[in-house]
């Protein structure tokens, strides 16, 4: 026993100095490194069985390095992938990595890794054993190609889901990173979500690179969509929803086209857009048409538009936003003061435009056929 | 009091003048009266550190290039209004916002109960903690009031600040705390410059680029670009912080540099109509001014 005065050891263990000051103990070396198969098998025992909050904290708090050196011990103990153990584990190792950012959050790109590593080992051909009506259900509700091929069929779905729930919290470079793994099968709903990423990514990060993009996405993805998919409705749902409304393709090419300075591109695109849009376009519209009214200094009527913008009961911020910076311009800086003070004041605000951007599909949409496939509860 | 409808720039001081401040710049005023729509010019003048024995003689006013006259005005008695802006954003979390607490408060202590403090934070969207109310040590609880968190939209939140300001009398001061990186503004470059020329506000930006661990949200060389551009344009200027213990000094700067401007007052021309360049001269070899460059009339 220690003669040296200090603090009372608790359950056994002496309390460091750092941590008796309330310093940030420096990780070193061999506590990175400690993650281990045996941890990192629990981890995986525990999510399928339905665990997952259990180790949040402890994978959150784990390096990129050890996790995947850890996840490589253990997809290397697992049996062969071409059996349906073998998928099933090595799948459920990609998504408990893709649940874990989802409902906790994540925005590292290298943790994208540990999503991708487990499918690299898949087979392209489904193994013998996975009941029929999975098999079918794939095939009708994710198109025809990429069901034949396996793992590209598990990639997309599980990096789709990734990047919409790195979208779902505007974390868009981590989810652009995410859909790029998605899309390298030309599918066309990922090459749309990818583009709708892109047109937001250029317009908030001001990325102008990406506009060009944007467009050639949007086109192809529709083009696509258009050739492969015999009706609408099918998987993913909002996206294909989205695909199949010409209004909505319009808005977006509009969007394009003003963040291109194509004024003439996007008075098309706005001209083609029916008088009645579905309700969700309202205010995109409105603000396009008000931007290009701004563009070719017509301030009234850009006026009169967001202010019918803001008065649809879905106000954003956004609206509000572009109709006080119109009326600061026009020197009615009396309404612009009462509008802003009127948004500050409010709290939680409904944000139409976000989600015409985004565009993101539930998370979970995917995820119960994905779990059926993995074996997990 | 009366105000002008839609003329940001134009003030009816009127009894205001006659209340006191905190602000006591030890410098020679002339008497003066105060016109109905006048427009109000901060000027910040230095020569290393602040020039305090300046008197109306040593300046010189020009509006659209031809000189014109004004009164130069005791900031004693003008009453301050003042917008913390503050960035909460992800990127702004931690110890860094408990010492844009105690910043905001030095500065907030520093005014008068007459003066006015708003707090605004923004992250995702921009919303009140603390609506204008008489300035003190308590601003820090409302600046630190809200869970910091989520994406920035400063150029929105910019062009709000803004707006509310114009319900204030007096001199009128954007303080913005932000780390320069806007990923969710709908509004652009233009309109914020826009608003900033209109709004005859202060601006004084204190940046502090993103931490170490929100490098992944790469350069925001363009959002500090123009944040520094929109300083500049109000006549106020851009502090940059490098490390958050200097935070608090950046906002005794602020409050330093406001007690020793000069504040000069002019009838503008009715027949200018738009942006009107001004210019302030100072009768002095190597002095540095620091003046709004222009306002925006209306016919």
């Amino acid at each position: 026993m220690s003669v040296l005065p200090g603090p009372e050891p608790i359950r056994g263990r002496r309390i460091g100095r750092r941590r008796v000051l309330g310093l940030r103990v420096p990780r070193t070396g061999a506590q990175r490194s400690e993650v281990g198969l045996s941890r990192y098998a629990g981890w995986i025992a525990r999510y399928r069985r339905g665990r997952l909050e259990e180790v949040d904290a402890a994978v959150r708090t784990s390096g990129t390095r050890p996790l995947l050196s850890a996840q490589r011990d253990y997809l290397d103990s697992l049996g062969e992938p071409d059996t349906v153990r073998g998928l099933q584990a090595r799948l459920s190792t990609a998504l408990f990595h893709a649940e874990l950012a989802a409902r906790f959050g994540e925005r590292s790109e290298r943790r994208l890794h540990l999503v991708g590593e487990p499918l690299r080992a898949i087979p392209a051909r489904w193994p013998r054993g996975i009941p029929a009506d999975l098999r079918a259900s794939a095939r009708e509700s994710w198109g025809v190609r990429p069901s034949e091929d396996l793992r590209a069929l598990l990639r997309r779905e599980v990096f789709l889901m990734t990047a919409r729930s790195r979208l779902a919290r505007l974390d868009i470079r981590s989810a652009r990173q995410a859909l790029s793994y998605a899309v390298q099968f030309r599918d066309p709903a990922a090459e749309w979500q990818l583009a709708t990423t892109s047109a937001f990514q250029a317009r908030y990060l001001r990325d102008d690179h990406l506009w060009p993009d944007a467009r050639g996405g949007l086109r192809d993805g529709v083009a696509r969509w258009a050739g492969r998919f015999p009706e609408p409705g099918v998987s993913p749902r909002a996206i294909v929803q989205a695909m199949a409304d010409p209004d909505d393709l319009h808005l977006r090419l509009a969007l394009v086209a003003l963040g291109r300075g194509y004024r003439r591109a996007a008075v098309r695109d706005l001209q083609a857009v029916r008088d009645r849009v579905a309700p969700r376009l309202r205010v995109p519209r409105l603000l396009l048409e008000a931007e290009l009214d701004l563009a070719e200094g017509r301030v009234r009527p850009a006026i009169d538009g967001l202010q019918e913008a803001t008065r649809t009961g879905q106000t954003s911020p956004a609206a509000v936003a572009a109709l006080v910076a119109a009326l600061q311009a026009a020197g009615r800086w009396d309404e612009a003061a009462a509008l802003a003070s009127d948004l500050l004041s409010v709290r939680e605000k409904a944000r139409p435009w976000l989600a015409f951007l985004t565009t993101w599909a539930e998370f979970g949409e995917g995820l119960t056929w994905l779990r059926q496939v993995a074996g997990i509860a | 009091m009366k105000r002008l409808l839609g003329r940001p720039d134009y003030l009816c001081l009127g009894a205001v003048l006659l209340a006191g401040s905190g602000f006591a710049v030890p410098r020679a005023l002339a008497q003066f009266r105060i016109e109905s729509q006048a427009v109000l010019v901060d000027v910040a003048v230095s020569d290393g550190g602040p020039v305090l024995d300046l008197r109306k003689e040593d300046f010189e006013l020009y509006e659209a290039g031809e000189p014109t006259s004004f009164q130069l005005l005791d900031p004693a008695l003008l009453p301050v209004a003042v917008v913390f802006a503050m960035d909460v954003s992800a990127s702004t979390v931690g110890e860094r916002h408990r010492r844009l607490g105690e910043g905001a408060a030095l500065f907030a202590g520093g005014l008068t109960r007459r003066d006015s403090c708003a707090v605004i934070a923004f992250s995702m969207e921009p919303f009140w903690t603390r609506d204008f109310a008489p300035c003190g040590a308590d601003v820090r609880t409302d600046v630190r009031a809200e869970a910091p968190g989520g994406p920035t939209s400063v150029r929105d939140s910019v062009i709000l600040s803004l707006a509310v300001l114009h319900r204030e009398e007096g001199r009128k001061v954007l303080l913005l705390f932000t780390d320069a990186y806007d990923n969710l503004s709908w509004t652009s470059d233009d309109q914020v410059m826009t608003a900033v020329r209109g709004s005859g506000a202060l601006v004084y930006s204190i940046v502090a680029r993103p931490r170490d661990s929100f490098r992944f949200l790469g350069p925001s060389d363009d959002g500090f670009r123009l944040i520094r551009e929109v300083s500049e344009a109000s006549g106020g200027r851009l502090l940059e912080v490098s490390a958050d213990d200097d935070l608090a000094a950046a906002y005794q700067d602020v409050l330093e540099e406001l007690r020793t401007r000069y504040v000069l007052s002019f009838s503008p021309n009715p027949e200018l109509d738009g942006f009107v360049p001004i210019e302030v001269r100072v009768k002095r070899r190597g002095v540095d001014v620091r003046a709004r460059p222009g306002y925006v009339a209306r016919r």
